[in-house]
């Protein structure tokens, strides 16, 4: 598909889905609603907030309470009526964030609202051939996907893309870009693989999953901790950009005639003082440094115990928003310096 | 004998209960008795031994609180619970016939079938009991199915203590059953032994042989009593203690409850020692 085509398929789709793509904002990129396909940057580095913003917004009414009749009006119904969500040009990393929060929010109980609107979402994937400015991807396998696409485009040489279809989703979008692309061409595979070749050079590699999870074993009581406990503000900016941090507040609002409430959720992070607060009071963790020790555990160690992955997707965001300079690649690689021998890095 | 379960597709929305009795426990607790305004949940709702509930108070918010009662008395859903916060606050302030929402049971519960023919020790701290009453009870009920019975129960004062009446007169009379109580501080109105809840372990001498113990208290007091029953010959997976943490979604997606990666909500409340002590920050 010609690259131009593409935004000819999104002018076309904003008909059936409310279309969200890659944006320029002053210093950043955000994920934003589409009305012109024009807006759309595809070589964009990284966005600010991640994907989970679609899936669980930032704050969400669950339900709402008539406090005259005690009756519930679940919010459920409206989120099952809402367009359906095109994202264009979602990165890797961003799509294995997805796989990762599939897990959580599925599993013994469903959590209906996420589940709603992720099956009202059809993703556009789009292959990273470079490296972004503060991405690891290659280093924690996120480089790659195999399904939680719907289409999925990699840029070839002259200036078009090569799709992989992932999904009927995807079939779905080919109907609606009738005759904006075609059967790849023998030349179009060859294009592909030195696209893909290129793509593995130029990504870095800066740490190695390998021995992850006994590194993190061993380096309960390591020094650093205090120390990074010392330098963190627990201002919560990694884990509200990041892309798997997924913990939320649930708090009821009462509407000012006291007649009715609504119960929402938002956004909170392990990282603030009352997190693991309870009744006492007794704080859990109310040490900042063993605030900031638990959301790596959770992160690195607890995901792969849970989940059998680890749920840092080498997206960077955390990286880039730290205002006391925490980078999670570099906790990381030093810890497997010191507990298991230096990871095997190389250069991109 | 089918068992019938409540299926929901939305796992956050609590059923409504009227609140049909409150009795003054202490002070601080009150214990509160709630019925089911659907018919079917009335029904159909069940929940095994130490399974916690979420409360909603419209427009204040939502908070969990373990089951007092037993699934073997059918009838109302007890609820022991301590004013504390603002949910709390507000349970407090309902008056019987007022509407709440409530939504579980959640949590594993207490092992109660794989523990037939064990001797049981319960070891509770103020109101730590709350949960274990559930399970006394239960035993009491099913009293063939167990071997021997022995409650230890500690509060920091007399008039802390929560669910006297059964605590002075029906547990130590209850077939094969060995009750022992001690306050932290002297009291004027007090007979009986005083000190922290493991001082009971040199008035009494427990056989850990066949024996399970089940704990629930204030953080500060598992880790004491974890000690005494290893030093007894406890092993890690006959010792069974209920963990408290802010449960909020009790689903295990909202992660306020985790313990490492365990979450109380969904793993536990009660794990073994065994599983303890193999996660930091637990007790």
């Amino acid at each position: 598909m010609k690259r131009s085509n593409l935004l000819k398929l999104v002018q076309a789709a904003m008909d059936e889905y409310d279309v969200y793509g890659p944006v320029q904002r002053r210093t950043t990129w955000v994920f934003d609603k589409i009305d012109d396909p024009n807006r759309i940057d595809m070589d964009y580095d990284n966005t600010m907030m991640s994907l989970k913003k679609f899936f669980i917004p930032s704050k969400e009414v669950m339900m709402r309470f008539n406090l005259r009749e005690m009756s519930i009006d679940d919010s459920l119904p409206d989120v099952k009526a809402e367009r359906p969500q095109l994202l264009v040009g979602v990165h890797a990393c961003d799509i294995h964030a997805l796989l990762f929060l599939d897990k959580v929010f599925g599993g013994k109980y469903v959590d209906p609202y996420y589940v709603a609107r992720r099956e009202n979402t059809t993703i556009i994937g789009l292959n990273c051939i470079d490296p972004c400015k503060y991405g690891f991807c290659k280093s924690v396998n996120t480089h790659m996907v195999n399904e939680g696409y719907d289409l999925y485009l990699t840029p070839i040489a002259g200036d078009k893309y090569y799709v992989h279809v992932g999904s009927p989703k995807g079939d779905r979008l080919l109907t609606i870009a009738d005759k904006l692309l075609g059967e790849a061409t023998d030349e179009g595979h060859k294009a592909f693989k030195t696209s893909m070749k290129h793509k593995h050079k130029s990504l870095p590699v800066g740490l190695h999953l390998d021995n992850i999870n006994e590194t993190f074993d061993m380096a309960w009581d390591d020094p650093i901790w205090v120390r990074l406990g010392e330098e963190c503000m627990n201002c919560g900016s990694c884990a509200l950009v990041c892309p798997t941090c997924y913990c939320y507040d649930v708090a009821d609002e009462l509407d000012l005639s006291l007649s009715g409430a609504d119960r929402t959720r938002k956004w909170s992070t392990c990282l603030y003082h009352d997190f693991a607060l309870v009744a006492g009071p007794h704080n859990f963790r109310g040490d900042p440094s063993a605030r900031l020790k638990h959301r790596f555990y959770h992160k690195i160690r607890g995901a792969l115990h849970d989940h059998g992955i680890i749920a840092c997707t080498g997206c960077g965001r955390c990286i880039e928003h730290c205002p006391a300079g925490i980078s999670v690649k570099d906790v990381a690689y030093e810890l497997q310096k010191r507990w298991v021998g230096a990871p095997v890095v190389k250069g991109g | 004998m089918v068992q019938i379960t409540l299926t929901r597709t939305n796992e956050y929305l609590p059923d409504l209960a009227k609140l049909v009795k409150k009795t003054k426990l202490t002070e601080m607790e009150s214990l509160f008795e709630f019925e089911f305004l659907d018919n079917n949940v009335r029904k159909y709702f069940t929940y095994s031994p130490g399974q916690f509930v979420q409360v909603s108070i419209f427009g204040i918010g939502e908070a969990p609180f373990s089951v007092s009662s037993t699934p073997t008395r059918p009838g109302n859903l007890e609820l022991g619970i301590r004013q504390t916060g603002d949910v709390t606050d507000a349970i407090h302030n309902l008056n019987v016939g007022n509407v709440v929402g409530i939504r579980g049971p959640y949590g594993n519960g207490f092992p109660i079938d794989k523990l037939c023919g064990k001797n049981l020790l319960f070891i509770a701290g103020g109101i730590g009991m709350v949960p274990l009453r559930s399970v006394i009870n239960y035993v009491v009920d099913k009293r063939d199915d167990y071997g021997k019975v022995t409650i230890f129960y500690g509060a920091c004062l007399p008039d802390e203590r929560v669910f006297v009446d059964e605590l002075e007169n029906v547990w130590p009379n209850a077939a094969d059953v060995e009750m022992h109580q001690t306050v932290d501080e002297c009291h004027e109105t007090w007979q009986g032994n005083v000190g922290v809840v493991t001082c009971l372990f040199d008035v009494c001498k427990v056989a850990s042989e066949n024996t399970v113990a089940m704990i629930c208290g204030p953080p500060v007091m598992y880790k004491f009593v974890v000690q005494d029953l290893m030093k007894l010959g406890f092993k890690g997976d006959d010792i069974l203690l209920s963990l408290e943490r802010k449960m909020q979604c009790g689903v295990g997606k909202c992660a306020h409850c985790q313990i490492g990666h365990k979450l109380t909500c969904i793993d536990g409340p009660v794990f073994t020692f065994s599983e303890v002590q193999r996660l930091q920050e637990a007790i």
